[in-house]
């Protein structure tokens, strides 16, 4: 564990309150990143607004709300592990398209949008909202 | 007045006195804070507005440091200070720590991206050009090139692409670099966090990341992603299945059975199913793609985690197997395009370590570059000399130091099996950086927090020339210039489907579009090219053949290989004089010529 007398701890499971906070956070961070994700790639809007928040929704993506709604994990470890699972699942998800012979990357993506939507109202749902 | 009504006054006064002085206190302490949190911004503002000033042209043999205007500088060592000031508190600020290395990333690996007229390096290009091949057509070409077949890097960058509506993805090219090496650091940070148990000490290794990782595989390709992941897994690996056993060996030889037991039952945290299926998945992802996405990161990846097993630091005493036949499965199943008739490839490198370090053409080349190769052995030789003397002075420091020993080690175990040459010795150093840089810190903390101070601040001082010069040193190769790209375009306009190009010099950006219909060749015999007889001999497809020479090619020739500057000017002589080499195209920095001896 951490040295407690020189410096405050690196992790750690959050408390209640501040679990729920996280929670909140998270969760609506989710719900209007995919919102708007959603909105975007369906109204065809230029690509020079659509891809940053494409590409910011596809690293926030579904894995890390996923995470947040484990209690036994820290917050950090919930965005770190995201962040990684979120990459991979890019990878792996592009892979099966090309795999399969049916690479159909926009409709692959707003499905991923859509999950991390319903996940991030899961995750308010938990919270209390 | 009477005593009572004096007593009352003074206390009054006394009163406003002290809350003047609490007002101003706060005052004081919420301007300081401020000051805190403004200083890496004012320093971010003021490295990228310098940058701006930077000519392209200024840009020499020992690459950007020589294009780079004093306030750079500046601003480099403002974020050196904030992150001392960070660093000093009693209580770390996690704030003002965050917002100085994220402004001294920026300003790191941002450089080029600001000063350079086109995006850097050839081979980004080339991913880029995978990419966009992906999202056109939703196919691979494993026939075209071995990386198709670890494609979920291009697969994934495709899908993002296609959905944000990039026309290109040499638009990522530029700022590649920057999102990746942000990206590494909050798993750096939580990694740092499980090895050296302590705050203070992370925030120092993690500091000294950026300016350790002169590499350069944080460019826009699949190895910079798969070392994103492998981090990752490195967080699991060590995190919620962390342990502290004694290493297997010496369990089974001195432990009797009961003691063994006792430490397994000591060791064993009970999880909720849920947890662990979610923590089970989350390391079936990060493997996956990684197996899947790059050739090499795999093997890394397998050996630290079997060594973290076999030393006791982690209670996935399963997984290095199950990442085995993860990577072995894809290689049998998706990779038979690459290794079928490759096999003395692959394993022809077996076990020549030496070779494998010593035959690194970046290690001959001209004056320059060697003095940019000695630099980039002496960070090498820095940084491990002094995570050597951590390993030793960390022992009772309740660092897990045998954690970070095998991080450190193990990638120069991987070099033995391996057959990427040189490659992998730069490789080996990247992966090793974690496991290193927390031993590093282990050793400048050891002795107080005000020596550290000093030893830090003098380490950050070093690093900073020594990673502009390891890590941007090759420029005048490496950074592609609007002219080559002219001619390269001006090429794919003129030669036919189906025809070949060749450059004489494998440092040539190209392959960006149009994947899959022309034949390349950039073979590493290309110093036969020195003469028309041996360019000629190259000439044999009849649908047409074209040579390219650019000025990133001759650059590359003396820089890597030590070739006079004349040799690129002889060779455009020699085909210019040729009756079977027509000049099709020329500006200042390239040259495209046809083959018409087939006519």
């Amino acid at each position: 564990m951490m040295s407690q007398t020189q410096s405050s701890p690196i992790e750690g499971k959050s408390p209640p309150a501040g679990l729920r906070m996280d929670r909140l956070v998270i969760g609506m961070l989710a719900v209007g990143l995919s919102v708007i994700s959603i909105a975007a790639t369906v109204l065809s809007t230029p690509w020079q607004i659509r891809f940053p928040i494409v590409a910011v929704t596809a690293l926030f993506g579904p894995a890390i709300p996923a995470l947040r709604l484990r209690p036994e994990l820290s917050l950090q470890e919930c965005l770190v592990y995201g962040i990684g699972v979120n990459v991979a699942l890019q990878m792996l998800v592009g892979l099966a398209l090309v795999m399969w012979h049916i690479w159909i990357p926009v409709t692959a993506s707003l499905g991923l949008f859509v999950i991390s939507l319903a996940v991030g109202l899961k995750l308010l749902f938990t919270a209390g909202i | 007045m009477t005593v009572t009504s004096k007593t009352n006054l003074i206390q009054n006064e006394d009163r406003q006195d002290s809350h003047r002085t609490r007002t101003v206190r706060s005052q004081l302490t919420i301007l300081f804070m401020l000051i805190r949190h403004a200083l890496p911004l004012a320093a971010l503002a003021l490295g990228m507005w310098s940058l701006t000033t930077a000519h392209e042209s200024a840009i020499g043999q020992y690459g950007l440091i020589q294009a780079l205007p004093p306030l750079y500088f500046i601003s480099l060592a403002m974020l050196s200070g904030s992150f001392i000031m960070a660093w000093r508190s009693s209580q770390p600020r996690l704030a003002d720590f965050f917002l100085s290395l994220i402004a001294l990333v920026v300003l790191l690996q941002g450089a080029p991206g600001v000063i350079e007229s086109e995006p850097r390096f050839p081979v980004a290009w080339l991913h880029a050009g995978f990419t966009n091949y992906v999202a056109q057509t939703g196919n691979v070409l494993p026939s075209v090139d071995a990386r198709f077949s670890w494609p979920s890097f291009f697969t994934g960058m495709a899908m993002v692409d296609r959905a944000g509506g990039l026309p290109s993805a040499i638009l990522l090219i530029r700022w590649w670099p920057v999102v990746i090496n942000l990206l590494y650091l909050p798993p750096l940070y939580l990694l740092s966090g499980l090895l050296l148990h302590d705050t203070k000490k992370a925030m120092l290794a993690v500091w000294l990341f950026p300016f350790a990782n002169w590499v350069g595989q944080d460019y826009y390709s699949p190895q910079s992603a798969a070392y994103l992941l492998y981090l990752v897994l490195l967080c699991v690996v060590l995190g919620p299945y962390g342990s502290n056993r004694r290493a297997t060996i010496f369990r089974h030889a001195r432990a009797s059975l009961r003691r063994l037991e006792e430490t397994v039952d000591r060791d064993w945290r009970p999880q909720a199913l849920g947890h662990a299926l979610t923590l089970f998945f989350v390391m079936l992802m990060l493997c996956g793609a990684i197996d899947t996405g790059h050739q090499l990161t795999p093997i890394f990846a397998i050996a630290t985690v079997a060594f973290l097993v076999f030393f006791g630091r982690t209670r996935l005493l399963a997984w290095p197997g199950v990442m085995l036949l993860l990577a072995v499965g894809w290689i049998c199943y998706a990779a038979v395009a690459f290794w079928s008739g490759h096999l003395s490839v692959i394993f022809g490198g077996l076990g020549s370590v030496g070779g494998n370090y010593s035959g690194d053409l970046r290690l001959h080349g001209n004056v320059s570059h060697s003095q940019v190769d000695d630099i980039r052995l002496l960070i090498f030789a820095g940084i491990w000399a002094l995570a050597l003397i951590g390993f030793f002075l960390s022992r009772k420091a309740g660092v897990n130091r045998i954690a970070a020993g095998v991080i450190m080690l193990t990638p120069l175990l991987t070099a033995a099996g391996q057959s990427y040459g040189g490659e992998a010795g730069l490789r080996a150093f990247l992966f090793s950086l974690p496991g290193a840089l927390c031993l590093v810190a282990a050793t400048l903390t050891s002795s107080g927090l005000r020596l550290g101070i000093i030893l830090a601040g003098a380490l950050t001082t070093a690093l900073v020339p020594g990673f502009l010069i390891a890590r941007w040193g090759n420029e005048l190769s490496e950074m592609v210039v609007p002219g080559e790209i002219a001619g390269m375009n001006a090429l794919y306009r003129i030669a036919p489907p189906g025809s070949e190009i060749v450059s004489i010099t494998p440092q040539v950006t190209w392959e960006y579009k149009d994947i899959g219909q022309y034949q390349y060749d950039n073979s590493l015999t290309e110093f036969a090219f020195g003469s028309t007889s041996s360019i000629t001999a190259q000439m044999t497809n009849p649908r047409g053949d074209y040579v390219i020479i650019t000025a990133s090619q001759l650059e590359y020739a003396q820089e890597a290989y030590g070739l006079p500057p004349s040799w690129g000017t002889g060779v455009e002589r020699s085909l210019n004089a040729s009756p079977t080499f027509r000049l099709l195209y020329s500006n200042s920095t390239a040259q495209v010529y046809e083959y018409t001896g087939h006519k």
